[in-house]
């Protein structure tokens, strides 16, 4: 099968969209399929490796700031005449794209491809500041994700979300995000015993304001672990050299982006607890990620995480994270028994309902269904 | 040895320091030692073995003991022979004078200072600081005062008391009995999940908090908060939470039932202000329940590394996102439950702690002998 694929490469828009891009087309390629990337000429910083496609189109974009693509005019007609030239089966978008997202369906529909997109965007149904951002964001893009032959989301509260919004039940398909549950297992890693702890908390993702990297830290630090608890804070991002300053303190350890996945592997095993606090999600890969390195886990309930989490691992209610957060840091500390047991929990979930492979084949099945 | 003990005793009552009382004097027997039981409860007949003080008791906790009880006491212990008094504070305001009545027959003197206690600014911090510091001198006298954690220690310490005094035994519960087990209370209650609590229903008890917090949580309608005890609070929060996940026992003598409800309880709630060591809560470990307390008196050292230890500072946020936590993972509910077990025997086996509190009368009743000799 030929497939458009239309997705960023850049950790710079969510470690996790570039991610997911990166992975579904290796493994779509694997399996014999003809993938074209289409992504934008952002500028990429150099540990990030381009995607491995059998063909990789640039569109020139605007430089408008931070995780937001204007996509220029001449990337709109490229865009158009490659897909008008009628070589592919199915065109896969994974959104937040560009601004060329609104346009994807009636350029689809002219070229006569079948228009997949899935729809990243995380949200969170609690009032709250970024509840009303991500609302105004989903009721933005309801229109366009209607007119999609399949939008594909994480889970069931994410499919209300947009039902609601005006999006007809059929087009949506509910396809969790995967991980190779191969490369992400439990294993030995001797990070532990290079940092000197007794005992390894992890954060790993953007350290952008919505993460709550800072209330962790926090709670992280009120709960005044002994000196051999370590908090290792994996990721860059806006926050970071602010929270770097303010909370200086030989237990925590900012790590800043961790280009090398095995790298990531090694300290997600070593670790005893993951943390993911944020405030918004979508289905974080980063999390699954942990669960997957048998790494107990503990998240807000946002996005569809807290599904995803829920019966294997700790779900902090966003509201009172401070406290809750302190709790599960104090107990986790009291308790290093609890560690593993957790970390079984959570691997099992991701191997039962979150394996890139199973995500892979439901997706080319989707492919399937659209173009006969 | 022939000693007196000196507790509380009710045909009714089912507070952790009347417990203690009949725990210990009926192990102690158990042990061949002959205890004369002074109690205050005019209530019960006097049974072999026991007798009732004079006293004008507001209740089991306030005792006023009239004039003239001191010289009866010390003429009662005169005739009776005893080696050793024992006494389980507070018992009446007689408490004062107790060891100059014993160092005046000669007779060695241990109690056990369960008043609770709180080192967190509280309300109750206050109060309890005061009673420390009332009973301060006098447990400075007794030669050999029983806590139930080693952080009363420093408290005693910093108020004067010698270290070399100061024992740690705590509390203990049969843990034969009290264990894990079949229980057919989970079907009687028709329920899948059973959390409880069982203990006074009075202010510090916070249980109006426990319940708030676990309607809060939104738990399944299969889910069940069991209220075991009675109290000043008990009605108007009965009144209040009227919710069929919520079921108010009232006071359960029958200990078979008290235990059946603790085997059925998938997690155990004491989120107490003040508490010494809770004897309900070694009970509920004992049964295997997951537990969750907060850090108060000796439960926060008790507990800590085999279950949930709350800051009560926190205690509404803290509790809600635990039994949340616990509704939504039973797996955790039975690993919680299985430390909490084997903390209780490893350290809080009433046969254990008797066989030590045996040989510290031993050690006493024998160096007063020496002393008499001389």
């Amino acid at each position: 099968m030929k497939v458009a694929w239309l997705g960023h490469t850049s950790p710079a828009l969510g470690g996790g969209m570039a991610t997911y891009s990166r992975e579904v087309v290796a493994r779509l390629r694997r399996r014999g399929h003809r993938v074209t990337f289409f992504q934008h000429d952002l500028p990429t910083p150099t540990e990030a490796p381009p995607a491995d496609a059998d063909e990789s189109v640039l569109l020139e974009s605007l430089p408008v700031g931070h995780r937001l693509v204007l996509s220029s005019l001449a990337a709109r007609r490229k865009l158009r005449e490659r897909l008008e030239r009628r070589d592919f089966d199915v065109v896969h978008a994974s959104f937040w794209f560009s601004s060329l997202d609104f346009d994807l369906p009636q350029a689809c529909r002219r070229a006569g491809v079948p228009l997949v997109v899935t729809f990243h965007v995380a949200f969170d149904q609690r009032l709250s500041v970024w509840s009303s951002l991500t609302s105004a964001t989903y009721r933005l893009y309801a229109p366009t994700l209607a007119a999609c032959d399949r939008v594909i989301v994480f889970g069931a509260s994410q499919r209300d979300v947009l039902v609601e919004m005006g999006v007809p039940a059929e087009v949506l398909r509910i396809l969790p995000n995967g991980v190779d549950v191969e490369v992400y297992r439990p294993g030995p890693s001797d990070w532990k015993e290079r940092l000197g702890a007794s005992l390894l908390f992890a954060y790993m993702g953007r350290v952008d304001s919505e993460k709550n990297v800072d209330v962790l830290l926090r709670a992280f630090l009120d709960s005044a672990p002994e000196a051999g608890v370590f908090l290792v804070v994996m990721g860059g991002g806006g926050e970071r050299k602010r929270l770097q300053r303010q909370y200086r303190d030989p237990r925590v350890v900012f790590t800043g982006h961790v280009a090398e996945a095995a790298t990531r592997i090694e300290l997600l095993r070593a670790a005893d607890a993951f943390f993911l606090p944020s405030s918004v999600e979508g289905l974080s890969l980063s999390m699954l990620e942990a669960m997957a390195c048998g790494t107990a886990t503990v998240a807000t309930d946002v996005g569809v995480d807290g599904d995803a989490l829920r019966g294997a691992g700790v779900v902090l209610d966003p509201r009172g994270l401070d406290d809750q957060l302190r709790l599960a840091i104090r107990a986790l500390i009291e308790m290093p028994w609890l560690a593993a047991p957790l970390g079984a929990a959570a691997r099992e979930r991701v191997v039962e309902r979150y394996s890139l492979e199973r995500n892979v084949d439901a997706l080319v099945d989707i492919y399937r269904e659209l173009a006969a | 040895m022939r000693v007196a003990w000196l507790g509380h005793r009710s045909a009714t009552g089912a507070d952790g320091i009347i417990t203690y009382s009949r725990e210990i004097t009926n192990g102690l027997r158990e042990r061949g030692v002959d205890v004369l039981f002074l109690h205050h409860a005019r209530d019960q007949v006097d049974e072999e073995g026991s007798i009732a003080l004079d006293a004008f008791a507001l209740s089991h906790r306030l005792v006023l003991s009239p004039p003239g009880s001191k010289r009866k006491l010390l003429d009662l212990l005169r005739a009776q022979e005893v080696d050793l008094v024992h006494v389980s504070l507070a018992f009446s305001s007689l408490d004062f004078n107790l060891p100059w009545i014993c160092h005046e027959l000669g007779i060695p003197i241990v109690a056990t200072f369960h008043v609770p206690y709180d080192t967190r600014f509280s309300v109750w911090r206050g109060i309890t600081a005061a009673v420390y510091r009332l009973y301060a001198q006098a447990l400075a006298e007794c030669d050999a005062v029983i806590i139930f954690g080693a952080a009363q220690r420093d408290i005693l310490a910093g108020l004067g008391v010698p270290r070399h005094v100061i024992h740690v035994l705590p509390n203990g519960v049969d843990v034969g009995r009290y264990s894990p087990g079949p229980s057919g209370k989970r079907a009687e209650l028709r329920a899948e999940r059973v959390f409880s609590y069982v203990g006074r229903i009075d202010p510090e008890k916070n249980v109006d908090v426990l319940l708030t917090a676990f309607l809060d949580a939104d738990p399944p309608a299969t889910a069940r908060l069991v209220v075991v005890g009675g109290g000043v609070e008990r009605r108007r929060l009965e009144r209040r939470y009227s919710d069929a996940r919520v079921l108010f026992t009232g006071v359960v003598t029958d200990e078979r039932e008290r235990i059946d409800i603790l085997r059925a309880s998938d997690a155990f709630f004491l989120p107490s202000s003040v508490e010494g060591l809770s004897l309900a809560m070694l009970e509920a470990m004992a049964c295997g329940a997951a537990t969750v307390a907060t850090d108060v008196g000796n439960d926060g050292e008790a507990l800590r590394g085999a279950g949930v230890v709350l800051d009560p500072a926190h205690l509404e946020s803290e509790l809600r996102a635990t039994i949340r936590l616990l509704v939504e993972t039973p797996a955790l509910c039975e690993l919680l439950g299985r430390m909490a077990r084997s903390r209780a025997v490893e350290r809080f086996s009433l046969s254990r702690n008797l066989d030590a509190l045996l040989s510290l009368y031993e050690r006493l009743a024998e160096s007063a002998t020496v002393a008499l000799q001389r």
